[in-house]
């Protein structure tokens, strides 16, 4: 046993112009070749020898993917280069978005913000992703170009397992988009972690549409308690149709945490997940209600 | 925040006191200063360790002829390559050869090689052929102690010693009551900021090592009898060493790196990555306390009985685990027994870590004296007030040392003591008497949101005796500027900075004309090392000494040029002048560069002594520190609000260097009441969190400044007769009394007595639970607490 | 495979040979000889090796070097001129903002980014600016003073 001091050996570093000129280096290098963007995840994996490519496909110079674009028709687009801290920047986000915003403003420190990327933040697809959270929410699209070209998949069918997600070996995510939020919506998001910059313990998002004092939509999305981000599909199914009072909040609340699978790891217990899981949808929810616009 | 400006304790002297940028401020903020992995050779080599995968096994056969054929590789050491024989660590760190056949945690250096780059010395220790057989491992240092335990070092598992004074038995005799209380703590890691490195280089038969260390000439001494060569062949050169807190003092992979670079006839340099700083050098000892406190009615202590288990890990020797705490609650003469139990386990090697058993036994006492004084219906001051030590009282933690070394104990009293004013002028700072509302009873309560105030107070010592005698040369040059030689470490202590003070402060010259060489063996003086908070107190008097001798030069010199008896002279801010017509002057550099009559050149003004502390008086330092914080009920989460630490480390030479003490003493505390664990696989005992990613420190928004929050530190006006125009020392001790007072305020926040920190939001939520279910059991009937 | 890349480092041109496996930080530590870019953690979690990448802070050890082709970079080495110090490394001499200096760099290059694009910031901004550079001394108290005052100096010109 040994604890590495340098990246492994890298044969082939490549900087392709464009998307589609990067599909067709991963296509001929196959599971040899690792795309780098922001480098927070890539550089850190083959620094503990986690991750050996011996090719690198440096995606960070392509022009104009680093764009947050919004219109009332087609919503939020998030471009492939789109780091976090575009994102924290984003009026549009902080004003309409805001439980992106807030779960960008809380990972990591600004230094990293400044190098990730969304794109890279749900292609690592940890439990533990805190953009991954307000997509779900948001039913964003993933827009992905391969060899074969082009597909969109639902975000909340990206996810495939820790560290697993549909992107095929010869795929690249293009775009993120996010439609725009009916009137009456409100939004949070909620984080627990061991100090003021860590991964998340747990974290909790949602989406609520309000009508007449109903709730007519809800969302509510839980990480690092399960295999991979996940949707609380009981605990919104409580809450629409009702009106949000105390017990039918403490009901979600409780659902939620039932329908989750945390462990116990470094970062917190099971036990400990399970009962502020609970705490934060509550929590969650409530904002939601105050916000609503 | 508040800045808040410590008691004038220096009147009349015209440097100690004074807030003087650090001398090597420059040096930091421009990136220049140079720590051991930034120290480079032409030629040089690097190395990288192959370790133990087991807990415990022996080497059956090991084979690095693939390793050392493969190009690059310049030389490859295992066992068979360094001497068959123990390397003793003076303060007993560490006791284990360099190499052997039976690692004895996992980790633990096996092999290593030196090669032109890392990816080949990687590549190299992956054809490192080893043949193993796994032996029986223990982790647990009470399992450690049972018979029948897996031995793990060859002097049997459990080291022993006892401080006592006094009949016990009498003592609980005469107690109106008896608190028995037991606490575990978790596993805190030094963590170091800035890793390490050891540079050696072999010309014909000296070797010269370069790395940073608080201990330059321990380092250079065992190297020498391990390696057969004499002191003036051995050269180590040190280097300012990033936040240390005790890690880096002699260490293994110091052997290693020497024993490399002569076998590879290149200077080689063995840096250490994080992980390897985190998991495979030292860690805290990690304690399991029981302490007996006997008390009467109105609060007077009149027995503690104590025992300490505590961890040395694989390679630890400790059997003491050098603390004050047997002599901080003497006032009212107790009798004391302290058993003190040095355990071997298969983990990473334990040892001392700023603070050392004043912290972990502090917080154990502190917890018991708390539970006493709640059921005395006493608060947490009036009982620590009644029994503190005070200046003259007799102390008795070195009689152990005695014993050991076959002397009568002469008798040891305590030369000054503040703790009294700690505790009222931090009460008082902290508006103590607003917030405390009654043993269990929050401060306020908002939703599930309680606060809660605590306090704790420590002592620590001030170097010691039997560490030895610092020396320190001040050289005055020419042109009147000064250089000091010291074997001080630099580990952001500002010792440099300090002891240039104190030498300014005797010579009577600005500080700034001080330049500084402090742990070149080969140039500076020997020092006993920067450990025991020595600097201030200790090696503060051999600075102090070593300027007067050159001051005495420099007026003997003077009177010759002026005509006036020496004794009639004086130097001020670099002015001599004839006391008492100060018209009737010289600057010094005048003085100093004028051609000596006889020699024909300016004098050479040599000042040095060697000075230790004197007999049957010792010096400690004290604290109270007092914590508000907040916690939330339903997910657990702390935050805490202010902080005051209020210190009696005698004069303060430097307020903003014991400022930044104070606040480091609390980062450190706090970490280890809240967030810091090692966690080891249950298996094979590896550390599962070597890194900052799971190691958890505090960061700037987890202090407790701004949005209505403070910390400050403040200092008694205290002069202790020993130290240099005062002065006590201030590092080690400000540690100590955090988890206590955290804890102390969580039981204030919650009514919940919590025994073992850290103190997680996952321990908090459990106890809140167990709480409800406690009250749901006695909800017939009985009141409860 | 080593390649010739061009930098631009403390407002000069540089060129150095770099493998595709060279992290930047080692590149400007181990050729260009710059030890102000401080290595601690090696894996983000410590802001020690915080540098500017074209004005912007980045971790010099989670960026390859090669990334960084044509890319203007500062690092503490270029903030002082003339061997004037810059206000913000001033404020940290006066006020303490360090005790054993490995996270300084990293501290005061996080603070000339901040105080770039928020010249008045108030002390939680700053908190929240630093949250990411460790320092394991805790001088963290004196490290906001000493960046609050520099930006009061700076404001002042």
């Amino acid at each position: 046993m040994f604890f590495p001091s340098t990246i492994p050996r890298i044969d082939q570093y490549y900087r392709p112009e464009s998307l589609e000129e990067a599909v067709a280096l991963l296509a001929s290098h196959g599971k040899e070749a690792r795309v780098l963007s922001g480098g927070t995840d890539l550089v850190t994996l083959m620094r503990n020898h986690a991750l050996a490519p011996r090719c690198v496909i440096d995606i960070s110079r392509i022009g104009d993917l680093g764009y947050v674009r919004f219109d009332e028709a087609g919503g939020l687009r998030l471009g492939a280069l789109a780091t976090l801290k575009a994102l924290e920047q984003s009026t549009v986000v902080r004003e309409r978005y805001s439980l992106l915003h807030e779960a960008v403003v809380h990972m990591g420190s600004p230094t990293m913000r400044n190098q990730a990327t969304v794109a890279g933040n749900i292609c690592r697809a940890s439990p533990a992703a805190d953009t991954a959270g307000p997509l779900l929410c948001l039913e964003a699209t993933v827009h992905l170009v391969g060899s074969g070209g082009r597909r969109s998949v639902p975000i909340t069918e990206f996810f495939a397992g820790p560290g697993k997600t549909v992107l095929a070996a010869d795929e690249l995510v293009a775009e993120v988009r996010v439609p725009t939020l009916p009137p009456g919506t409100g939004s949070a998001f909620l984080k627990l972690m061991r100090v003021a910059e860590d991964l998340a313990k747990v974290s909790a998002s949602a989406v609520l549409t309000l009508r007449d004092g109903r709730c007519t939509d809800a969302r509510i999305a839980l990480g690092a308690v399960g295999p991979t981000p996940l949707r609380a599909r009981r605990a919104e199914a409580v809450l629409v149709g009702a009106s949000l009072d105390d017990r039918a909040i403490a009901l979600a609340a409780e659902t939620a945490a039932e329908e989750i699978r945390p462990i116990t790891d470094l970062r917190s217990t099971r036990e400990y997940r399970r009962q502020v899981t609970s705490v934060l949808v509550s929590r969650a929810i409530r904002l939601c209600v105050d916000r609503r616009q | 925040m508040a800045t808040r400006q410590p008691v004038a304790t220096s009147n009349g002297l015209a440097v100690i006191g004074k807030r003087v940028p650090l001398k090597d401020a420059y040096e930091k903020v421009t990136g220049s200063l140079e720590y051991a992995v930034d120290f480079s050779l032409p030629g040089m080599l690097v190395a990288k360790v192959l370790r133990s995968p087991y807990a415990h096994a022996r080497i059956k056969r090991i084979d690095t002829s693939k390793a050392e054929a493969l190009t690059g590789v310049a030389a490859a050491i295992t066992y068979q390559d360094v001497p068959d024989e123990e390397w003793l660590d003076r303060s007993l760190n560490y006791l284990g050869p360099v190499l052997e056949d039976r690692p004895r945690f996992a980790g633990r250096e096996v092999a290593a090689v030196a090669a032109v780059d890392y990816h080949t010395a990687e590549a190299a220790l992956r054809l490192i052929e080893i043949e193993w057989e796994e032996l029986p491992h223990v982790f647990d240092i009470m399992a450690a102690v049972e018979p029948g335990a897996p031995q793990v070092a060859s002097f049997g598992n459990v080291r022993e010693a006892v401080v006592e004074e006094g009949d016990l038995e009498q003592g609980f005799a005469a107690a109106d009551l008896v608190i028995e209380h037991d606490t575990r703590m978790g596993q805190q890691q030094h963590a170091p900021l800035g890793r390490n490195a050891a540079i050696a280089r072999w010309k014909g038969d000296k070797l010269t090592l370069w790395t940073s260390t608080q201990t330059p000439f321990q380092l250079r001494d065992s190297l020498a009898r391990h390696l057969g060569l004499p002191q003036n062949k051995v050269r180590v050169v040190n280097h300012p060493a990033g936040a240390s807190n005790g890690l880096w003092w002699t260490n293994n992979f110091h052997f290693l790196a020497a024993h490399l670079a002569r076998k590879a006839g290149k200077p080689v340099k063995l840096e250490l990555t994080q992980e390897e700083c985190f998991a495979t050098v030292k860690r805290r000892d990690k304690p399991v306390s029981k302490v007996r406190l006997g008390l009467k009615r109105d609060g007077t202590f009149t027995a503690i009985h104590f025992k300490h288990y505590f961890d040395n890990g694989a390679y630890g020797y400790k059997p003491y685990p050098y603390e004050s705490v047997s002599d901080l609650w003497g006032g009212q003469r107790p009798a004391i027994r302290f058993e003190y139990y040095g355990v071997s386990t298969n983990l990473v090697t334990a040892g001392c870590m700023r603070g050392v058993g004043d912290l972990s036994m502090g917080f154990t006492m502190e917890q018991a004296i708390d539970r006493a004084a709640e059921a005395l219906g006493l608060n947490p001051l009036e009982i620590r007030l009644k029994n503190h030590i005070r200046a003259g009282d007799p102390i008795y933690s070195q009689k152990f040392v005695f014993k050991r070394l076959g002397a009568p104990f002469p008798g040891e009293y305590l030369s000054s003591g503040a703790l009294d004013q700690c505790i009222l002028k931090g009460a008082e700072a902290f508006r103590w008497s607003e917030k405390w509302k009654g043993w269990g009873q929050p401060t306020e309560v908002d939703g599930s949101k309680r606060r809660g105030v605590g306090m704790a107070t420590a002592t620590h010592i001030c170097g010691g005796r039997h560490l030895g005698c610092p020396s320190v040369v001040v050289k005055v040059n020419h042109d009147g500027t000064v250089h000091i030689f010291t074997g001080v470490g630099q580990q952001g202590q500002g010792a440099d900075t300090t002891q240039a003070q104190i030498a300014a402060e005797a010579l009577g010259v600005p500080v700034e004309t001080f330049v500084g060489t402090h742990g070149d063996t080969d140039t500076c003086p020997w020092s006993p090392a920067t450990v025991a908070s020595v600097n201030s107190h200790q090696t503060g008097m051999a600075t102090r000494l070593a300027a007067v001798d050159a001051r005495r030069q420099v007026l003997e010199l003077a009177g010759l040029m002026m005509e006036v008896a020496p004794e009639d002279l004086d130097i001020k801010n670099g002015v001599v002048f004839v006391k008492g017509s100060p018209d009737r002057s010289l600057p010094f550099s005048e003085v100093t560069s004028m051609k000596h009559p006889v020699y024909l050149t300016p004098p050479d003004i040599i000042g040095r002594a060697t000075a230790n502390l004197p007999e049957s008086q010792i010096a400690k330092m004290f604290m109270s520190h007092f914590v508000e914080l907040e916690v939330d009920t339903d997910t657990g989460e702390v935050k805490v609000l202010n902080f005051v630490g209020a210190h009696d480390s005698g004069t303060i030479i430097n307020p903003s260097i014991c400022e930044n003490q104070v606040y480091g003493g609390f980062l450190l505390g706090a970490g280890h009441a809240l967030t810091e664990d090692m966690v080891f696989d249950e298996q094979t005992g590896r550390v599962l969190n070597p890194s900052f990613l799971d190691y958890k420190v505090l960061t700037t928004v987890d202090m407790p400044t701004g949005e209505g929050s403070d910390m400050s530190a403040l200092f008694a006006d205290c002069y202790d007769p020993l130290g240099p125009y005062g002065v006590k020392s201030i590092g080690e001790g400000a540690t100590c009394p955090v988890p206590a007072a955290v804890g102390q305020a969580l039981y204030n926040a919650l009514g919940i007595r919590l025994d073992n920190p850290p103190f997680t939001p996952e321990a908090i939520l459990e106890a809140l639970r167990q709480q409800r279910n406690g009250k749901e059991a006695h909800s017939n009937g009985h009141a409860g607490r | 495979m080593a390649e010739r890349i061009e930098l631009r480092v403390n407002d000069r041109n540089q060129v150095v040979e770099v493998e595709p496996f060279t992290t930047l930080a080692e590149c400007l530590r181990n050729q260009l000889g710059l030890i102000g870019v401080r290595v601690s953690c090696n894996q983000g979690d410590c802001g020690a090796c915080t540098i500017l990448v074209d004005g912007q802070p980045v971790n010099a050890c989670m960026e390859l070097a090669i990334e960084a082709e044509g890319r203007s970079v500062t690092t503490i080495e270029g903030l002082a001129r003339n061997g004037h110090l810059h206000p913000i490394q001033q404020a940290f001499v006066e006020h303490h903002g360090m005790q054993c200096g490995f996270c300084t760099p990293g501290m005061i290059m996080v603070a000339r980014a901040l105080l770039e694009s928020n010249p008045a910031p108030t002390e939680q901004e700053v908190k929240e600016a630093l949250v990411g550079n460790i320092c394991r001394c805790g001088s963290y108290p004196k490290i906001i003073t000493s960046v609050l005052s520099a930006a009061q100096t700076m404001r002042e010109g």
